[in-house]
């Protein structure tokens, strides 16, 4: 039996609560709000009410959160690929993490799996106001286990975990365990009162859902929704927390195999095409055939120069003038959505259009006025692309 | 009346319609120039099982019916007629009258392989002087011990100069005429007295071949007589009957494709300062070709539903070449009409399509000899 | 379509809902399949029917996605983990594995008597509406030798909650004696990436996610000493990692993975022939609600031309660019 009451002289049904309800248990019957059994008492419907008749165990009508002294505080996962590692992002995403309770006042922790390798000076980079260790180490399964646990144990009103490969395996898997709301690709997040609204991407990232959930929310960002990072602060206090480490029981039969991680190399561009915020493409107009191959490459250094990836159009890679860059093409190559997107000498096809659509910008440097690019492109630059090419590569310090 | 496609059916025509486009359609222009479908191809068609789709697994087919085989066939005739006339001519009519009128021992021998791809087949009816008047053919089949001498020539056989398996047709008593006066053999390329003659040059379908097929004193066993000594005539009859089918099909998809192109074409080509869409001209002849190509596909779809149930389809086979073969060229002639000059021109694949779509009249019986098959049945019906 | 007919007993289809706390499952879960040994390893691989993403669109009149002339089909990054389990299952009959020089037909290469004694299957498991087991029979067409397909229903609420599908998955697997599951990276729809790690929570095994290539190590199917382990590389980042797994464990595959196989007209019949295993599983409820949906794409440009020669246009470009703080 839920706890949770409507005070029906002030609830004029408004169906707010309706909206508002992540447990589907509140509907407007006869005028009027009517909760179900599957009430969990979480007091989203109480902070949603404009009337205030919603009242909730443990706070007046209108306020919540309903658990107490439950549910304070944020924890980012720090924990990083190799043993001892931290997480590049994290800084970034403890920033994200402190805008999204900043409201609230209420801290900012580091989990780590591990004692960091750089010791107190790598830990005061993170912008957190204390850094947890829990058992686990370098065993993925024991990791997910000993977060559940420690979740379950310190009960934070928000996990928030990186893009990144071990963020996602460590704090999905913590989620699961605990049976925390879990969202992935997570690109803008609000926390208030016992309940979370984000946004996140889909189909790709084509369209976004927004999303609530009761606290506890464990969520993975999108790397557009890192915050920038504080700089300053000495090095946060650093507790060991000690939990017992309960793996999943599904099978109840044998526990987890193992995994050892052993050489890492490079992948052959500096920064993977769906990961770069800035890329540079050529088209089959970027330089004729006999010097496509030297433009190709100055492209691919001047891209890493920036800090982006280089590509090229579907029409380009067919001519065989591009060597081993990717294609952008909504058919049959890369969607992307990087901040910026300059394109250099392309036609614009509608599906190499369609497969830029979400760029932030668009730039067209093209010298064809009749190039479908052009109304797809925010800024159009009609000087001859070799030339801004040579101009670019000038001003990232390319040979 | 459920007219949901089976599941089974509607997977198939996903897979070969992805082959189709992804495999084959970047192929068409190299097919189009070297007059050649790759060697290559054909090897890989056949181990996908494109050679035996409408036979039983028994046999190493693939056991889709006639349906499926019609799916398929409407899939890789938008593609490219070569393939669609490869298959054709193998599985629609030559495998097909091993399948229908072969004892269990000429369909372990010969239809096994077929559909496995391993032997190419064609159909060698046709002849100078017999083309409509099919009954008239002179090629001569003598019976000498345990094997039958044939002697004559055939000429514009499909797949004549590739195929492994010939089912050919030879008078064995010229007073009988076409009622127990031919008969049905299965030749295989390797027997003596048997060659290839003249590939013949067409005005379309390039990728396809056709040619002449010579018997000099050609050696065929008795065992290989098919069906019914003297009734090869009706063997020949029930395998064209089920051939039309495949072949209405892929007019079906020629047509949709060409319908595909065209509406494209129209949403961007501009002229007069809008896409041509938009201009009541040319609307109206996308909806003709639409709504014809959507009647027809459901004619064919129910023609090889009533195969697959066994039942009699010899009008609804002829109504569907007829109509499918008519329908084909007219909304092809149409794309080209809505492509204007790109539709002339070689580069944009439409004055292909019409070229090929010309023989779908003509062959397995011209459209004329459909058009009796009709009247003769309606007039039996309703004697 | 045949119901699994003749095959398993009470584990199969019908069976009661999973609990996560059975230590014996209930009726021993699906029979092994006819053929494989008693130690046979199953790969079990994870697949999600999802709307085809080119046919999918925004409708901005009803703020929603509209899939309903949608194509359905297993997800590319699905497939791609299904073409993992087909090789590894390859390998595997072939005495494959580092020594085994060339993997030819009956394990030449490896010696007589010296090919695989562990059989590796490859099971598929999905869950999602009945209409689909058309589509999820290209699994069985292009790798898998046995198809599991969960058909309980589930609204649109918990199909979005990715915990609510990995406690359903997590069950059936704990029912099916798992040596190894496989899945996709990122479903075509939901974009999470998310049922992977918690599949691998709920099971107490590791996680590895964008995993490029797995293969046997020394000792192939059987492995030494009887643990066989793989040798997998995943990207992770700009890197390029390799590990050394001993399952079982979950891996997750992602789009640079081998190139799935098309289901030939042969196979794909084949498959219709098949028997489907259908399962139901006990559905969570779910903790959280979609409340609206957006699009991403940009709709208008500025169309803004900058003037100038490539130095100077670039310049200034730089200076608007700075504005926006895009850079």
């Amino acid at each position: 039996m839920p706890d949770t009451r409507i005070i029906g002289e002030l609830c004029d049904g408004c169906g707010e609560c309706v909206r508002a309800c992540p447990f589907f248990a509140v509907d407007v019957v006869d005028g009027k709000a009517a909760l179900a059994e599957s009430c969990a008492d979480c007091g989203i419907c109480a902070a949603a009410c404009p009337q205030g008749a919603v009242a909730v165990p443990g706070g007046a009508a209108g306020t919540g959160p309903a658990r107490g002294a439950a549910g304070r505080g944020a924890w980012v996962w720090a924990g990083g690929d190799a043993a001892g590692e931290i997480d590049p992002d994290a800084a970034a995403v403890a920033a994200a993490a402190r805008a999204a309770v900043e409201v609230e006042g209420e801290p900012v922790a580091a989990v780590l799996p591990w004692e960091p390798a750089g010791g107190a000076a790598a830990l005061a980079t993170l912008g957190v106001d204390e850094v947890i260790v829990i058992p686990g180490g370098d065993q993925p399964a024991a990791v997910a286990a000993a977060l559940a646990a420690a979740l379950a144990a310190e009960k934070p009103r928000l996990l928030l975990g990186s893009a990144g490969a071990a963020a996602r395996r460590a704090v999905a898997g913590a989620a699961a365990l605990a049976k925390v709301a879990f969202a992935a690709g997570v690109l803008e997040l609000e926390v208030s009162g016992a309940g979370a609204e984000f946004t996140r991407l889909i189909y790709g990232g084509r369209f976004t859902a927004r999303v609530s959930a009761a606290v506890p929310v464990a969520c993975t960002l999108d790397r557009r929704a890192y915050g920038r990072p504080r700089a300053g602060g000495g090095a946060p206090p650093l507790r060991t927390l000690e939990v017992a480490a309960e793996g999943g029981a599904a099978t109840g039969a044998e526990s987890g195999g193992s995994v050892t991680r052993r050489k890492v190399g490079p992948l052959t561009q500096a920064v993977p095409l769906a990961e770069a915020r800035m890329v540079l493409a050529g088209g089959p107009h970027l330089a004729p055939a006999q010097g496509a191959a030297e433009a190709f490459a100055l492209l691919e250094r001047t891209a890493r120069a920036l800090g982006g990836a280089a590509a090229c159009d579907r029409q380009a890679a067919e001519a065989g003038l591009v060597g081993g860059v990717p294609v952008v093409d909504a058919a049959s190559g890369a969607t992307i959505a990087p901040d910026v997107y300059i394109a250099l000498g392309l036609e614009g096809s509608p599906t190499h259009n369609g497969a830029v659509a979400r760029a932030k910008v668009v730039v067209a440097v093209t010298q064809n006025d009749a190039a479908p690019i052009m109304t797809g492109a925010d800024y159009v630059i009609s000087a001859e692309p070799m030339a801004v090419l040579q101009a670019l590569a000038k001003m990232a310090g390319v040979a | 009346m459920d007219f949901t496609m089976p599941p089974e059916v509607e997977m198939l025509r996903r897979t070969v319609r992805d082959y189709a486009r992804e495999r084959l359609a970047p192929l068409s222009q190299k097919v189009e120039e070297d007059d050649e479908i790759p060697p290559g191809i054909v090897q890989e068609m056949a181990e996908l099982g494109f050679f035996g789709l409408p036979f039983p697994e028994e046999y190493d087919g693939v056991g889709m019916g006639e349906l499926g085989y019609a799916v398929a066939m409407e899939e890789l005739g938008a593609v490219n007629a070569a393939y669609g006339n490869l298959i054709g001519a193998h599985t629609g009519i030559a495998a097909m009258s091993v399948y229908l009128d072969g004892t269990p021992e000429q369909k372990e021998k010969y239809l096994r392989p077929m559909c496995r791809g391993e032997s190419i087949g064609a159909f060698a009816l046709t002849e100078a002087n017999a083309g409509s008047d099919a009954a008239a053919i002179e090629t001569t089949a003598r019976r000498q011990g345990d094997t039958y001498i044939l002697n004559g020539a055939k000429i514009w056989i499909t797949n004549g100069n590739v195929a492994g398996t010939i089912i050919a047709f030879g008078v064995t008593d010229k007073s009988l005429g076409a009622r127990g006066g031919i008969s049905a053999f299965i030749v295989e390329k390797g027997f003596p007295g048997f060659k290839v003659g003249k590939i013949d040059a067409k005005m379309g379908l390039r990728g396809s071949h056709t040619a002449e097929l010579i018997f000099e004193d050609c050696q065929v066993p008795a065992a290989n007589v098919l069906g019914q000594p003297g009734l090869g005539f009706l063997t020949a009859m029930k395998a064209l009957d089920m051939g039309r089918i495949g072949l209405a099909a892929g007019a079906v998809g020629a047509a949709h494709y060409a319908l595909e192109l065209s509406c494209k074409w129209a949403n961007q080509r501009v002229q007069f300062g809008k896409p041509i869409g938009e201009l009541q001209a040319v609307q109206w002849m996308l909806a003709d070709m639409a709504t014809q190509i959507e009647a027809t596909r459901w004619m064919t779809y129910h023609a090889a539903w009533k195969a697959d149930q066994k039942q009699p389809v010899t009008r609804e086979a002829a109504m569907v070449k007829l109509y499918a073969s008519e329908m084909a060229n007219h909304v092809v002639d149409l794309a080209v009409q809505v492509h204007g000059g790109t539709g002339y021109m070689k580069e944009f694949g439409i004055e292909r399509m019409y070229r090929d779509a010309r023989i779908l009249k003509i062959y397995e019986g011209t459209n004329e000899i459909q058009r009796l098959v009709i009247a003769r049945e309606l007039l039996r019906a309703w004697k | 379509m045949s119901d699994g007919g003749g095959a398993p007993p009470a584990g199969g289809p019908g069976a009661g809902p999973a609990t996560p706390a059975a230590t014996t499952p209930a009726g021993a879960g699906p029979a092994a399949p006819a053929g494989a040994g008693p130690g046979a390893r199953r790969l079990f691989v994870l697949l999600k029917v999802a709307p085809r993403p080119a046919d999918v669109y925004f409708s901005a009149s009803r703020a929603a996605v509209d899939a309903t002339n949608a194509e359905r089909e297993i997800g590319f990054s699905d497939r791609t983990a299904l073409e993992v389990a087909r090789i590894l299952a390859l390998e595997a009959a072939a005495g494959g594995g580092a020594g085994a020089g060339g993997a030819g037909a009956g394990g030449a290469g490896v010696g007589a008597g010296t090919a695989a004694t562990q059989t590796v299957e490859v099971a598929a498991l999905s869950w999602g509406p009945a209409a689909d087991e058309k589509v999820l029979r290209a699994a069985l067409a292009t790798g898998a030798t046995r198809l599991l397909h969960i058909t309980t229903p589930l609204d649109e609420a918990a199909a979005a909650d990715p915990l609510v599908v990995a406690s359903g998955l997590a069950a059936a697997l704990g029912r099916g004696e798992p040596w190894l599951v496989l899945c996709g990276d990122e479903s075509a729809d939901e974009s999470r990436g998310a049922v992977g790690p918690m599949v691998a929570a709920l099971l107490g095994w590791p996680f590895i996610g964008g995993v490029v290539r797995a293969k046997w190590a020394a000792g192939g199917a059987d492995g030494a000493g009887g643990a066989a382990t793989l040798e997998v590389e995943a990207e992770e980042g700009p890197n390029l990692v390799s590990y050394v797994v001993r399952p079982p464990v979950v891996l997750a595959v992602n789009r640079h993975g081998p190139a799935p196989k098309a289901a030939s007209p042969l196979q794909l019949m084949k498959a219709f022939r098949q028997p489907v295993d259908r399962l139901e599983v006990e559905v969570a409820a779910p903790a959280l609600k979609v409340r609206s949906l957006a699009t991403t794409e940009v709709k208008r440009r500025l169309n803004e031309p900058i003037p100038g020669a490539a130095e100077d246009a670039l310049a200034m470009l730089w200076a608007k660019l700075r504005e926006r703080r895009v850079i």
